[in-house]
């Protein structure tokens, strides 16, 4: 580096008083920085060739040192996306009627891939589209969160289905031992209004009329199951669909 | 001297910027790749919990779902049963019949999950299901060898069925299993339910030569 300035330099055309102050006073021009690095770069490769390609490998291996934070970030994104994309609910194609949310599309052939990788997850077998459709409740009608230690009113009307069951599930959807060891109801032995309306209350203690037992843990969901549902996976195919209201009342 | 402080980390981001890029990128990658692998690999599937627990062409009656069994999310009232098919191994012949009492179900799933096809009692004529589960090669090759041998005889062979009743259904994936569901209008109705469906069958055809 300090060859050329520890040298008497030459006075030649072109070159101004500053720079020659500068180079005898050892102080690097302020500026074609880059130029006179080049400069010198050029003569030490000149003069120390083994040397020289040695620093050029080693600068090149230096570029490459973002490498393996690069590959912890790349790994650490594609993770915690894939996490958290499949912590909420599965897949697109959402059909909400009041309380109650229903994927059609995980019933079909058409369901797509997060839908089919939070199923896998949760080891669930959902109703194929020509059994019927699911429907989940996990809030009443106001938007409260269910919870065992309240009682529920749910009401409604008949829906266009062969079939229909209600139960109640944890948040795991397992079944929760319960009082009567009953774990839901279906349309068939449903006690029924004229004109087919009819309210299920929802309740830790029996209640009279149709009851649906809940158990011991306080948060749960309601699971209604509409075999041969009258319905497609269009959304717009739902909207004969009265879904049953989900009333809160007294909380212990 | 400012100036060149900021020059320096100008340089500095710009150096790292395709890093940046690359990590994006690759995180974007891993993500759809973990995304669609993972259906296939997790071990909760119920392809892997249940369906590879019982041997290929062999109906297995499933637990009822009931608190600490069955499979999550199983409606109590349903009763169900499975086969698991590899058609690597020939292709699959589900046959079922529906008695009236309980609402009757087939579904076919791969082993990601995806149901192919579904369909109740009602759909099918009579209630029975005859459903032949092959691979596109499989299909090629029987409908290849169909119309060699009856093609003087019976120059209409439409595509797809080869007897009147008998449902072909191509997968796209050799492995998976069929569902059978009989509901139960009562939660006591169980045993009959499951005595439905005993009239499963669920056998491996050896495949046409």
């Amino acid at each position: 580096m300090g060859a050329a300035a520890s040298l008497p330099a030459p006075v030649a055309p072109g070159v101004s008083s500053e720079t020659l102050a500068r180079q005898s006073a050892f102080v690097p021009p302020m500026r074609s920085r880059s130029k006179s690095r080049c400069f010198r770069a050029a003569q030490f490769a000149e003069n120390h060739p083994a040397r020289a390609e040695k620093r050029r490998r080693e600068r090149a291996l230096s570029r490459l040192k973002p490498l393996p934070a690069a590959a912890f970030a790349a790994l650490a994104l594609g993770v915690a996306a894939t996490a958290l994309s499949l912590r909420g609910e599965p897949g697109f194609g959402a059909v909400r009627l009041g309380a109650w949310t229903s994927f059609p599309r995980i019933g079909g052939a058409d369901i797509d891939p997060y839908g089919r990788a939070v199923v896998a997850l949760g080891g669930a077998m959902p109703l194929g589209e020509g059994e019927g459709l699911a429907f989940v409740a996990d809030r009443d009608d106001d938007g409260r969160a269910l919870d065992s230690r309240c009682d529920y009113l749910i009401s409604g009307a008949a829906l266009p289905a062969r079939l229909w069951t209600l139960s109640a599930y944890d948040l795991e959807g397992r079944l929760r031992p319960n009082e009567a060891d009953r774990h839901g109801l279906t349309s068939v032995g449903l006690l029924r209004r004229k004109g087919g309306d009819f309210a299920i209350a929802a309740a830790r203690a029996a209640r009279p009329g149709n009851w649906l037992p809940l158990g011991e843990k306080s948060r749960f969901l309601l699971v209604l199951r509409a075999y041969e549902a009258g319905a497609s996976s269009l959304a717009g195919a739902f909207e004969g669909w009265n879904a049953p209201k989900i009333a809160r009342g007294d909380c212990s | 001297m400012m100036r060149r402080e900021t020059d320096f980390w100008l340089d500095r981001t710009l150096d790292l910027l395709p890093w940046l890029l690359a990590a994006l990128l690759g995180g974007v990658a891993l993500h759809l790749l973990t995304l669609l692998a993972l259906p296939r690999l997790t071990p909760s599937s119920a392809y892997r919990r249940l369906a590879l627990k019982t041997p290929v062409g062999q109906v297995a009656l499933l637990p009822r779902a009931a608190p600490g069994t069955g499979p999550s999310f199983s409606d109590p009232f349903a009763t169900l049963a499975l086969c698991r098919f590899d058609l690597s191994l020939g292709p699959l012949r589900l046959r079922a019949r529906a008695d009236n009492d309980h609402p009757f179900s087939v579904s076919v799933r791969l082993a990601d999950g995806t149901i192919i096809y579904s369909a109740n009692d009602r759909q099918t004529p009579k209630g029975s299901f005859n459903i032949l589960i092959v691979t596109q090669a499989q299909a090629d090759a029987s409908d290849l060898q169909r119309d060699n041998a009856g093609a003087d005889e019976n120059a209409a062979g439409d595509a797809g069925t080869v007897n009147e009743d008998e449902l072909r259904l191509i997968s796209p994936a050799k492995a998976g299993f069929a569902l059978f569901r009989a509901l139960s209008l009562r939660e006591s109705d169980y045993d009959a339910a499951a005595a439905a469906l005993a009239s499963v069958e669920c056998a491996v055809e050896k495949p046409a030569r």
